[in-house]
């Protein structure tokens, strides 16, 4: 019943941590506007953190240089462990115009998901803020599962 | 104290709610023009590959095989920026108005459309799309001065289903070449 109670106020109140990882800013703009009072993401409890020891949710932007790397690992790593990942934006999907098939760029890694393991994808460039809410009810379903996995993995 | 003018301001947004009804209502900034996801049109494409030509971020690709061309529209990849629509000829493609396009999954990110192939008549290769093929025979026949229409038209029902190489090469012995015209 208590671990009930703790994945409900979980996803009841799911905090974010915003990566941006290399992108044009114009992904972060847009997820700075869905924080604020006209999309406003605060209604479904979501709250932006500048620590990820804190965060429930990655929102990760840009097409990750490889000198973020270790960065994002680490920022990765410190998260506590029902941890969500959602990648914003074309860049972090497949890296948009900076990366092409054929035509490797020796700087970029290319997409969030070949560091770190990726729940959720919102295309867009950039999305737009109710693009964004949308991908984080997405990635809100998954948090939900993910605390069921827990529950199971806790009574054994 | 605040000025008159931001009294008049605060006065007037009192009876208004700033934030946007969006998960439980519509969208209020879909507005004329946006464009989303690229949709396309099946039956009007013709497989001509100028979306592929044009498209800045490799969204757009063209797989062949032995009996089609299939151009595939990927959105994960896209960035919206609508030159594919502006070069295609036929009109097939479409900026929607679709936003919600956020998933789990990455790899179903995809919509495509497929023309089947003609087969050259004379080596057997691959010559073009049959709808590609129609189309531009009529695009050809309205831009052709109207005394040499039927002469044009005679020579295109002489090789409807060959290829390039094939047309060259055949192309006096069918009495087709443009030496003819001059």
């Amino acid at each position: 019943m208590i671990m009930g109670l703790i994945s409900w106020a979980r996803t009841k109140s799911p905090w974010i941590m915003h990566v941006h990882c290399g992108g044009c800013n114009g992904c972060d703009i847009e997820v700075a506007a869905a924080l604020t009072p006209r999309f406003d993401v605060e209604r479904f409890g979501f709250l932006l953190k500048n620590n990820p020891r804190f965060a429930d949710i990655l929102v990760v932007t840009g097409p990750v240089p490889k000198h973020i790397t270790p960065m994002l690992l680490r920022i990765f790593n410190q998260t506590p462990d029902p941890k969500i990942v959602v990648a914003v934006g074309t860049c972090a999907i497949f890296g948009n115009v900076f990366v092409e098939e054929g035509y490797e760029n020796y700087a970029l890694v290319g997409s969030v998901d070949k560091v770190v393991p990726v729940d959720a994808y919102v295309p867009g460039c950039p999305p737009k803020p109710e693009a964004i809410i949308y991908g984080l009810s997405v990635a809100l379903k998954k948090l939900a599962e993910k605390k069921l996995k827990a529950k199971a993995s806790d009574t054994r | 104290m605040p000025s008159a003018s931001t009294l008049k301001e605060m006065i007037k947004a009192l009876g208004r709610c700033a934030t946007t009804a969006y998960p439980f209502g519509p969208a209020p900034t879909v507005l004329e023009g946006f464009r989303g996801k690229i949709e396309i049109d099946k039956e009007k494409c013709t497989a001509c590959a100028a979306c592929v030509q044009s498209c800045p971020t490799g969204a757009m690709s063209m797989q062949q095989t032995e009996s089609s061309k299939i151009i595939e529209n990927n959105y994960g990849k896209c960035s919206f920026c609508g030159r594919c629509v502006d070069v295609c000829p036929e009109d097939a493609l479409r900026s929607s108005n679709a936003f919600e396009l956020a998933g789990a999954d990455k790899t179903m990110m995809l919509s495509s459309s497929e023309a089947s192939l003609a087969r050259c008549a004379n080596c057997g290769g691959q010559a073009f799309p049959e709808l590609q093929l129609k189309k531009m025979t009529e695009r050809v026949l309205e831009n052709v001065k109207p005394e040499t229409r039927g002469e044009v038209q005679a020579d295109l029902q002489k090789f409807p289903r060959y290829c390039v190489d094939c047309r060259r090469l055949l192309s006096y012995r069918l009495d087709t070449h443009t030496q003819k015209y001059y």
